[in-house]
């Protein structure tokens, strides 16, 4: 046999050494690698533009959200803190550091509400892919950017009744317009419509890929379905489809807060919609989206363009009426007589 | 007592065939080398995780994101256990090939049972992110107990605590995985190591001169745990695995997939639920389990393979054990076939053709080389088939239609 012990000791002490060394170099470049966080380097960043507030304190920089059903650990601002930061002119920041647009963040400061709550995403992660999670790869939370952002306004306020809201009321118009509840329902909603379709208030994430093809040609992802195709309405024109999908990706969001549907729809009708009734618009300012554009329009020509129904009791499934409830019943009187 | 038992489980000599790396592998050592690393990693772990629906998924992100180098922690650890289970199927086959399990009953039925218990662990290990993969996998794997009778109606609320994967479940998995598990498995592992010097250390027929453990073994040994911890690092580096969305009851995910190591029975079971879900495991382990038994022939033990004539007998096994087996999974998509009726079908399908497979294998090479060459080659039939319903089963999406794994799923779902 020719097994040299003296020769496969050295041999084997030789082997040792340089796995040992090369395993040790892998673990150090792994932890150096897998130590520096991105926030860290853009904090960095910001701190060297002289940008950075001496008030704030460095590192995770996070927010704990407690509203409604909601409870999560935000930590956007570690790597966004710019978006606080007044937007100098003629200086233009780059990603992430960019100043948030328009003046929301005066009314809903990030330091108490974090990030997420508007603009969804996993607030959790530091990691920006997975904190960025986009709105139709379904993967964690649906990013609300651009142009679905104003769905987020629904967790707390009524489609339209705040300024800022525009298209997500010009999704629940078209909703309502194109009759989707007609055939689907929102049960969860405490609103009225049929259950022909699937609950409208869970398609939303599907993501948006899925609505899309959904609203454009329904067979794609149902072979035999009875839904038309809205290509002709909405295909042609993809604003008004942004702002129909705001509104169906606002369905699948939680209500965090009551908008104070029930107190608002005790009222008269007429106490806002001024055009039908007395009271003039105009005389308190109204921050209702839907007042303020339509005044007079606010009616049933508003759903139905052209040739009104024959039968009366139709309005009874109208969308419109079970979303007043029983308030409405003073104006559509065809139905409450 | 005790001196006989530590001083049995690391040898002062060994052949010098032991140390050929041809002879084992190493595949008992890196086994043991990946079962280190999950403890060390899962000890770790466990300082942040929180074994509850709420809290599960967000501790994870923490561990991802906010802890230092938890990242490569939460990796290291699932990488060694997906891992595990490959070498511990390994140095299983390489016991069998050289039929090293002869006059080592005892020890074989420790190694069947660490084979079970490193598939518990890692599956109970599976639920722990409570992520849409994990949930839907433990449901699917979960609900194919239904097709076990007596045991598996008895077992599966026992399992989850009720009669869906949820709360209960979650803190059930986390306690056999952080706690009985591992108990039983460094239990075994012991008996396991304490076995094999018992035995005589390595099974061999023939002679065989010895040398000195240290230094020509304890090198070799240092160098192999060094490689794998290394190559787990790098793995780190190289390979992430993120995060599915976190559980939704309301929610399928689709397909609804079993981990990989279990998807080969889930696609077995979408053929028939009795023969794929009961019958086949049922009788893959009875024949594991009764092998040492039913060979009983002490010649030419520990070698690779009697004869060539055997070896290329066991070939032709595996070799068209596979083409059948793809042909008959092929032809089941085929349009044609649907007309059957549904007890046909639950009859005449690649689940029962690979058991009909493994009875003719059996008669045909134990005809032509012996006993122990036909249990070899029943053997072969029921692995080979077992990895190609795998492979078929990992590249299986929505609706449990084919597709490559570089295909994208269809809708956007």
């Amino acid at each position: 046999m020719g097994f040299d012990q003296v020769a496969d000791a050295t041999r084997w002490r030789f082997g040792l050494f340089v796995t040992a060394s090369v395993v040790t170099l892998i673990w150090v470049t792994m932890a150096v690698i897998e130590s520096g966080e991105p926030w860290e380097a853009y904090q960095a960043e910001l701190a060297s533009s002289g940008l950075w507030p001496r008030s704030v304190n460095r590192g995770v920089l996070e927010v704990d959200v407690a509203m409604g059903s909601q409870h999560r650990t935000d930590r956007c601002r570690s790597c966004h803190l710019g978006m606080e930061l007044e937007a100098e002119p003629g200086a233009q920041r780059q990603a992430p550091h960019t100043a948030h647009p328009g003046r929301l963040l005066t009314q809903h400061s990030p330091e108490q509400h974090g990030c997420a709550i508007c603009h969804g995403g996993t607030a959790q992660a530091l990691e920006p892919s997975v904190a960025h999670a986009l709105v139709g790869t379904t993967q964690h939370d649906p990013m609300m950017q651009q142009p679905y952002v104003q769905a987020s306004c629904i967790q707390c306020h009524l489609p339209g009744a705040v300024v800022g809201s525009e298209r997500l009321a010009r999704g629940a118009r078209l909703y309502l317009t194109l009759g989707c509840g007609m055939c689907h329902s929102l049960k969860a909603d405490g609103r009225g419509g049929w259950d022909y379709g699937p609950d409208l208030r869970r398609m939303g994430r599907h993501g948006d890929r899925y609505l899309r093809q959904s609203l454009l040609d329904p067979a794609a992802n149902f072979a035999g379905t009875t839904m038309p195709s809205y290509q002709s309405s909405l295909g042609e024109n993809p604003e008004i489809l942004s702002d129909l999908l705001t509104y169906l990706h606002a369905l699948t969001l939680p209500r965090l807060k009551d908008p104070g549907i029930d107190g608002l729809y005790a009222r008269p009708c007429t106490t806002c919609h001024a055009g039908l009734g007395g009271a003039a618009v105009g005389t308190i300012r109204h921050q209702c989206v839907w007042i303020n554009e339509e005044q007079e329009q606010l009616r049933c020509q508003s759903c139905h363009t052209g040739e009104l129904p024959v039968e009366v009791s139709f309005a009874g499934f109208c969308p419109v009426v079970r979303e007043h409830r029983g308030g409405c019943l003073a104006c559509h009187t065809g139905y409450g007589g | 007592m005790r001196r006989n038992f530590v001083y049995h489980l690391h040898p002062l000599k060994v052949t010098e065939r032991a140390l050929a790396p041809t002879t084992t592998f190493a595949l008992g050592l890196v086994t043991l080398t990946l079962f280190l690393t999950t403890a060390v990693t899962g000890g770790l772990l466990m300082l942040y995780y929180v074994p509850t629906p709420e809290g599960a998924y967000a501790s994870i992100l923490d561990i991802e994101h906010l802890v230092t180098l938890g990242e490569p922690l939460r990796l290291m650890h699932r990488f060694a256990a997906h891992l595990m289970v490959v070498t511990v199927a390994l140095h299983l086959l390489r016991i069998v090939a050289m039929g090293a399990y002869r006059c080592r009953e005892i020890n074989w039925l420790f190694g069947l049972s660490l084979l079970a218990l490193v598939l518990a662990l890692a599956f109970s290990g599976y639920l722990l992110p409570w992520d849409q993969t994990s949930y839907w996998a433990v449901r699917v794997v979960t609900n194919m107990l239904d097709h076990m009778p007596l045991f598996g109606v008895m077992a599966k609320p026992l399992l989850l605590g009720g009669s869906e994967v949820g709360g209960a479940t979650l803190l059930r998995f986390y306690a056999m995985h952080v706690a009985v598990l591992p108990a039983f498995l460094v239990a075994f592992a012991v008996l396991h190591l304490w076995r094999i010097r018992r035995d005589g250390g390595l099974a061999y027929a023939g002679e065989a001169s010895t040398v000195p453990a240290w230094p020509h073994l304890v090198l070799r040994e240092g160098v192999i745990v060094l490689v794998v911890v290394g190559l787990l690092a790098l793995w780190t580096l190289l390979i992430d695995s993120p995060l599915a969305p976190p559980a939704d009851p309301m929610r399928p995910s689709n397909p609804e997939k079993a981990p990989w190591y279990f998807v080969g029975f889930q696609e077995m079971v979408s053929y028939s639920a009795v023969i794929g879900g009961f019958i086949f495991p049922g009788f893959f382990a009875l024949l594991l389990l009764a092998l040492p038994f039913l060979d009983r022939d002490d010649d030419a033990v520990g070698g690779w393979f009697a004869s060539s004539a055997e070896r290329l007998r066991l070939v032709v096994v595996a070799a068209l054990t596979a083409a059948v087996v793809v042909a008959a999974v092929w032809m089941c998509a085929h349009p044609a076939l649907a007309v059957l009726e549904t007890w046909t079908q639950e009859l005449v399908n690649p689940v029962t053709l690979s058991l009909a497979l493994c009875l003719i294998a059996f008669a045909w090479v134990s005809n032509g080389s012996g006993l122990r060459s036909g249990l070899r080659a029943a053997l072969a039939v029921l692995v080979v088939s077992l990895l190609v319903f795998t492979v078929v089963g990992i590249c299986r999406g929505p609706d449990w239609a084919f597709f490559w794994p570089w295909e994208e799923y269809p809708g956007g779902i």
